[in-house]
């Protein structure tokens, strides 16, 4: 029975990457998978080698006497990746899986579906915190004297290590579960509390970062730490051979598994089987008549405003570019300064293009139109069924990512022209211009991506949002997009001035939205026309 | 209204319809009766337009589907077997965005949301509540009520009966008959072959993506039941 429960649960995850669900889960080719595959590797070695470039630089600051620091700082880093990988997840998978009622419905015990679910979860956990765990210890063995006991202590440390997160992960989850069980907006409540993780990470994380380096810094480890993250310094003296540390690691990860799996067993069937029932009862509703157009957006709109999931994995980049734009604001005079430096090597340098290429980067993290066409799903057949042309389908999915997009950019791109730039205003409307020109490029990026691979076949939005080449494409090309134009930047800095720059980018982005939008037109909407 | 002409159409080597022709005129009520697997689904969906075809032509009120696709969308209302609507609408709201589609005046919309909503037994607190609420059968019925909504001339319905309670089941019937008397026509596949008997002027059966029979149901059953025409015609090595 637990073997069948493991080839559901392992057959669900492949068929994320080996069905296309455009065509009634028509299997994907091989060559596809293993592009798909190799695609999905080159993200994970890029992480890692960026991991390992950090972990090499620090390592150098330790010796024989406190290499128990460098894992504390490994194990602080994977935990919060782990953490952020798995939480969204653990959620959905374990508490709203949409095969929960058929499963419990069968003669299989509640535990054994638990234990699926759980031993899931943790191997996704170890995924993620793998991404830090490998590179964190190749770079220690290629720059430490190290012992064959060491090393194989510093590996198993990877059990305790999952463990207590895919604990916590578990805790955090069944917080939220308890909680949306009250309330009658679930939705609502999932939005809230992944904003604040969001948040609550990238705050820990920056500070962590800070932290690690002071750390590096001062060779030791002060008692206010030592206690007050008493796992993690153990797991660095386990990982340097003692006993104690290791005891203290062991025995806590498998403790806080263990409560973490008691909670979830106790709890886990009422959740699942006593959901608050909430009457199909609302206000009287409102006879409100608009265009055609305006329906399109509002559909879209109401899409992407409903999922907390959307929302979190689609738009980051709104709250970087406000961010950067506030601290662009409140830290001006230590930007003027970082101006004054760049200046020196790059004459030229008026810091629109700056502006400009920067807010480029954080479009990167604005991808609502990668997963749009996926995000109809099972209810495709009611825009196909109506008398709307996909153009202007489209069209609303675009103009829904320049909605959401545009604000944040803009202002973040206004803010650092006027402070980096601010005697260039021609290269300060040449910067707006190819900040929008280059939102346009991503949505349209996007939106192509997903009418030529949509994933339709979907149980849980998560797969939408997340899964499928056309996300993947989306946010990798353009990631490695916004870092060329980026280099580009700085070598086209060295000889002329940035409006020269940002015109040519401008003609450029545009020329590529006009072929993009021209093949929407035509072999889109042909494409479009055949999904169902 | 519905000229459906030597339809043929194929998932990869499979022969899902093959030559299939009949017609609907204004104000028929058509039966669409077949196994499970026999077509039904594939064909309402390529006179929809959501599914193309290799062969043959469809025209809705003279409107090739191939050539002009939204022109007879627009003429045409649909209601899939298993009606996934939004659920991130209200009732009202997924109304409303239906009418905005097809341009229907505010007096007549709301004209016609209290008319088949007090019909088929959606109140107004429930056409205005969120549709993630909704039971299967309140789908349905919202479903229906979209399809009314923009009084089309050629309505296609896959198995609207199922999940209806049987108020709304008997109201559906009588809604359908009236929308025909009314000189619209409506082809619905169903396999409660009693419904069919009662209510309809035609039946086609399907089996195997061919067209068995077709034509009146005087005509298509003559004495025996319709059950034990469709029974005869199951080869029982199928």
């Amino acid at each position: 029975m637990i073997k069948a429960l493991f080839r559901k649960q392992f057959a669900e995850l492949i068929s994320q990457f080996n069905r296309r669900g455009g065509a009634k889960g028509k299997r994907r080719s091989t060559s596809s998978v293993a592009t798909f595959l190799l695609l999905f590797a080159l993200v994970f070695v890029s992480l890692g080698v960026s991991f390992f470039v950090f972990f090499k630089q620090i390592l150098g600051a330790f010796d024989e006497s406190n290499y128990e620091i460098y894992y504390m700082i490994v194990g602080l880093i994977a935990t919060a990746i782990g953490l952020m990988g798995s939480v969204f997840n653990a959620y959905s998978t374990i508490y709203e899986a949409k095969d929960n009622e058929m499963l419990l419905s069968m003669p299989i015990p509640p535990s054994r579906i638990l234990f699926v679910r759980v031993t899931a979860l943790s191997a996704m956990t170890l995924l993620y915190e793998s991404a830090v765990l490998l590179p964190a210890f190749i770079a220690f063995c290629m720059g430490a004297r190290v012992s064959v006991a060491g090393l194989v202590t510093a590996f198993f440390l990877v059990i305790p290590l999952t463990l207590l997160v895919v604990a916590l992960t578990v805790g955090i989850a069944f917080v939220v579960a308890a909680i949306a069980r009250r309330v009658k907006n679930k939705r609502a409540i999932t939005l809230v509390a992944s904003v604040l993780l969001v948040v609550l990470f990238y705050v820990l994380y920056f500070r962590a970062q800070n932290a690690a380096m002071a750390l590096v810094e001062l060779g030791t480890v002060p008692s206010a730490i030592r206690y007050g993250l008493f796992f993690f310094y153990q797991m660095g003296t386990a990982s340097t051979g003692s006993a104690f540390g290791m005891g203290v690691v062991l025995l806590t990860g498998i403790l806080a598994y263990a409560l973490a799996y008691f909670l979830l067993s106790k709890y886990f069937l009422r959740f699942v089987t006593q959901r608050r029932t909430v009457s199909a009862k609302g206000k009287v509703g409102v006879v409100k008549v608009g265009g055609r157009r305006q329906a399109l957006f509002k559909r879209d709109w109401r899409l992407y405003s409903s999922s907390p999931n959307y929302i979190m994995n689609t738009s980051f980049g709104v709250i970087f570019s406000v961010v950067i734009g506030v601290v662009a604001i409140v830290q001006s005079k230590a930007l003027l300064d970082a101006r004054a430096m760049l200046t020196e090597a790059l004459p030229h340098l008026s810091g629109t293009g700056f502006a400009a290429v920067i807010a480029i980067f954080t479009c990167v993290m604005n991808d609502i139109t990668a997963p749009s066409i996926s995000m109809e799903g099972k209810r495709l057949w009611v825009i196909r069924s109506l008398p709307v042309p996909a153009a202007e389908v489209f069209c609303a999915k675009i103009a829904l990512h320049l909605v959401v997009s545009l604000p944040g950019t803009l202002f973040e791109t206004i803010a650092i022209s006027v402070i980096f730039g601010a005697a260039d205003v021609v290269g300060a409307i040449l910067a707006v211009v190819a900040v929008v020109a280059f939102t346009l490029f991503t949505a349209c990026f996007g939106l192509c991506m997903n009418v030529r691979r949509p994933v339709l076949d979907w149980r849980d939005e998560t797969m939408a949002v997340k899964t499928g080449f056309s996300v993947f494409i989306s946010i990798f090309g353009i990631m490695m997009l916004s870092f060329v134009l980026m280099g580009l930047y700085f070598v086209a800095a060295l000889v002329f001035p940035d409006w020269v720059y940002l015109a040519v980018l401008i003609v450029a982005i545009f020329f590529a939205d006009y072929g993009m939008l021209h093949w929407l037109r035509t072999k889109g909407v042909a494409r479009f026309d055949k999904l169902g | 209204m519905l000229e459906i002409w030597n339809l043929t159409k194929s998932y990869g080597d499979k022969k899902a319809v093959d030559d299939l022709s009949f017609t609907v005129n204004a104000g028929e009520l058509c039966a669409f009766i077949g196994h499970n697997g026999a077509g039904k689904t594939t064909t309402l969906k390529c006179v929809v337009g959501i599914l193309g075809f290799e062969g043959g032509s469809i025209r809705v009120d003279g409107v090739s589907v191939v050539d002009d696709p939204i022109e007879v969308k627009r003429r045409v209302a649909y209601v899939p077997d298993n009606p996934d609507l939004y659920d991130f609408m209200t009732g009202m709201q997924y109304l409303n965005f239906i009418a905005d589609v097809f341009g229907v005046s505010e007096e007549d919309r709301r004209a016609r949301i209290d008319k088949y909503g007090e019909a088929l037994t959606l109140t107004p607190e429930e056409i205005g509540a969120s549709i993630s609420t909704y039971s299967h059968g309140m789908k349905q019925k919202l479903a229906l009520i979209s399809a009314f909504l923009h009084d089309p001339k050629l309505i296609i319905l896959d198995e609207p009966f199922v999940g209806l309670d049987p108020k709304a089941s008997h109201v559906l019937k009588e809604t359908m008959r009236e929308f025909c008397r009314e000189g619209g026509a409506i082809l619905f596949s169903t396999h409660i072959l009693e419904v069919a008997e009662k209510l309809c002027d035609k039946v086609a059966i399907i089996k195997g993506g061919r067209l068995v029979t077709y034509g009146s149901m005087d005509e298509v059953k003559g004495d025996s039941s319709l059950e034990d025409v469709f029974l005869d015609m199951e080869d029982p090595h199928d």
